[in-house]
């Protein structure tokens, strides 16, 4: 058996009388695909900000390879390996697209400020480092080719995958997309779900989380499914069994059970 | 040089100086401080001030005023750089007042609105200001191409996002602050140095104000538009001296002037004169490519 990598347990969050998220429990293994579905309002961002530490869980706890993150920031986890996309790409606009690469690295970097003013070789050592790293991650999802633009020129589908590459370069052992198909049209969602499967091919260890609510690439892609409606877990299991499961096409169709 | 010419290459350097510490903070971080000027007279008060009274020379009390400086932004920015933006740039004027108002307040030992202008004589002042002035641009370019730079861009984006990828921003922001208060104190001490004279409504709050419309005027994130329209638009008033118009001298209207610059230019070029520009080799190689673009273009076309 494979260790859980991400693990929550009984996760619970309101926003003043609104349950936005009750009682999720939920596993994650290296290598594997894990989808969280449901309609608009399910609390499907919610479980990812919990997960990310963006927002503090009421109750539950939150493992990560086994270790107890509920009570740190935001930012120590993430250094920890969870890395994460945003529904509406979060690209920062002010970069570009090999410097928004380089920014996810940027935090581990040892030189310090006074250093770097005065190029001294460990400031060099580290933009060496960074550019060759964000580089080999561009060019293994084939996105070399538009290191120097902004993401603002580049189409909706490529801005996704730089921003997927992004959050892939720190090598994660968690990576969370929210709704990485919003926004795109058909054919960039094909595209997106072969780049998905590059991603499994090349990173055989990591294990990913998906937001979707799109039931085609959600039945192709993943391992197992989660079903969200009004915060709360309704079914749960491999696609072949959601796919049927009658409580979900309630849920989603409003048929009679 | 006349020594009329020197002093105007000392203004621009020291312009320069002051618009570079805040292109740091604002260009990257996108922290709109309106109090920077506060750092200069904290500096340079605290500078002379104990050279004089100490009889200390003066390169030693600088070290100290730029230390304390750096010390006051720190305490200062631990409970400011929590707030939000806007609220921060409130406080930040607020910051200025006050340091004016101490300044008025030690009247026995800074001589209050008549200024302090037991100020040593320095020898060869043209190059040493302009040593710094081409050190601290020479560092904060550096800085804005490495990966505190590239953090701060990020940071000012979006701060969600940054902190998602483990970038500490309160305490970059902190660290960015501090450096930019430690090169408006220097900038402080080469202002003092030049005038001879220093009083507290020399860095009130228009200072500051002044420091930002340089900076948008050049380009808000360009350091080469930010550098340039700091050096020229601090000496033009210094040519229009001469120039009457209808009996007023244009640089009276000096405020008059920069205030329609600035929202000519907000107007019709947003980011600023070269907007995001830097010249380096990254320009003139894109000028070039740019060039083989419209031909290659034009060929396919014909």
């Amino acid at each position: 058996m494979k260790d859980k990598v991400l693990k929550a347990e009984h996760l619970s969050k309101r926003f003043g009388g609104v349950k936005a998220v009750k009682d999720f429990c939920f596993e994650l293994e290296a290598g594997q695909i894990v989808a969280v579905i449901g309609p608009n309002g399910a609390g499907k961002t919610t479980i990812f900000n919990l997960l990310s530490k963006i927002y503090q869980p009421d109750t539950g706890t939150i493992l990560f390879g086994g270790e107890d993150i509920t009570g740190k920031p935001q930012i120590e986890v993430a250094r920890m390996g969870i890395s994460r996309t945003f529904q509406n790409t979060r690209l920062f606009s002010g970069l570009n697209v090999l410097d928004n690469v380089k920014a996810a690295l940027d935090f581990s970097g040892k030189c310090s400020m006074l250093e770097t003013m005065l190029l001294l070789p460990r400031h060099r050592q580290h933009e060496k480092e960074t550019t060759r790293k964000a580089m080999e991650c561009l060019s293994l999802l084939n996105l070399a080719d538009y290191a120097g633009n902004r993401p603002g020129s580049l189409p909706y589908g490529i801005q996704r995958r730089v921003e997927i590459a992004r959050a892939l370069v720190a090598m994660p052992r968690v990576l969370m997309l929210d709704e990485p198909a919003a926004g795109l049209n058909p054919e960039e969602v094909f595209q997106l779900m072969d780049f998905i499967g590059e991603i499994r091919e090349k990173y055989p260890e990591l294990a990913i989380m998906v937001i979707e609510h799109r039931m085609d690439l959600i039945m192709n892609l993943s391992d197992y499914i989660y079903v969200q409606d009004f915060g709360q877990t309704i079914a749960e299991g491999v696609p072949e069994v959601i796919q049927n499961n009658p409580l979900v096409l309630k849920a989603y169709l409003g048929e009679e059970v | 040089m006349s020594n009329y010419q020197l002093s105007l290459v000392m203004l621009a350097c020291i312009s320069i100086i002051t618009v570079s510490g805040v292109f740091t903070m604002t260009s990257l971080a996108g922290m709109f401080s309106l109090g920077q000027a506060a750092y200069m007279s904290i500096c340079a008060y605290l500078t002379f001030c104990l050279a004089r009274y100490l009889g200390l020379p003066v390169w030693i009390t600088a070290v100290a005023g730029v230390g304390t400086s750096v010390l006051v932004a720190w305490i200062i920015s631990l409970p400011a750089l929590k707030l939000r933006r806007d609220y921060f740039s409130l406080l930040s004027v607020g910051f200025g007042q006050m340091v004016s108002a101490i300044v008025i307040l030690l009247g026995d030992f800074t001589n209050a609105s008549i200024g302090f202008s037991k100020i040593p004589k320095v020898k060869h002042l043209v190059w040493i200001i302009l040593g710094i002035t081409a050190f601290i641009v020479f560092m904060v370019r550096n800085l804005k191409y490495s990966r505190f730079g590239r953090m701060c861009i990020a940071l000012k984006t979006d701060e969600i996002a940054a902190g998602s990828f483990g970038i500490d921003v309160y305490r970059l922001k902190v660290k960015i602050y501090m450096l930019a208060s430690a090169i408006a104190a220097m900038g402080g001490i080469c202002y003092g140095l030049r005038n001879r004279v220093i009083s507290p409504d020399a860095f009130d709050w228009s200072l500051s104000a002044e420091m930002q419309i340089l900076l948008f005027f050049g380009g808000t994130n360009s350091l080469t538009g930010s550098v340039i329209s700091a050096a020229v638009l601090k000496v033009l008033p210094e040519f229009l001296k001469g120039v009457k118009v209808f009996g007023i001298s244009l640089q009276d209207c000096k405020t008059i002037i920069y205030c329609v610059l600035i929202i000519v230019v907000i107007n019709f070029r947003t980011e600023g004169i070269l907007g995001e520009r830097e010249l380096d080799t990254k320009l003139l190689g894109s000028l070039f490519r740019k060039k083989a673009d419209g031909s290659r273009r034009d060929g396919h076309e014909g």
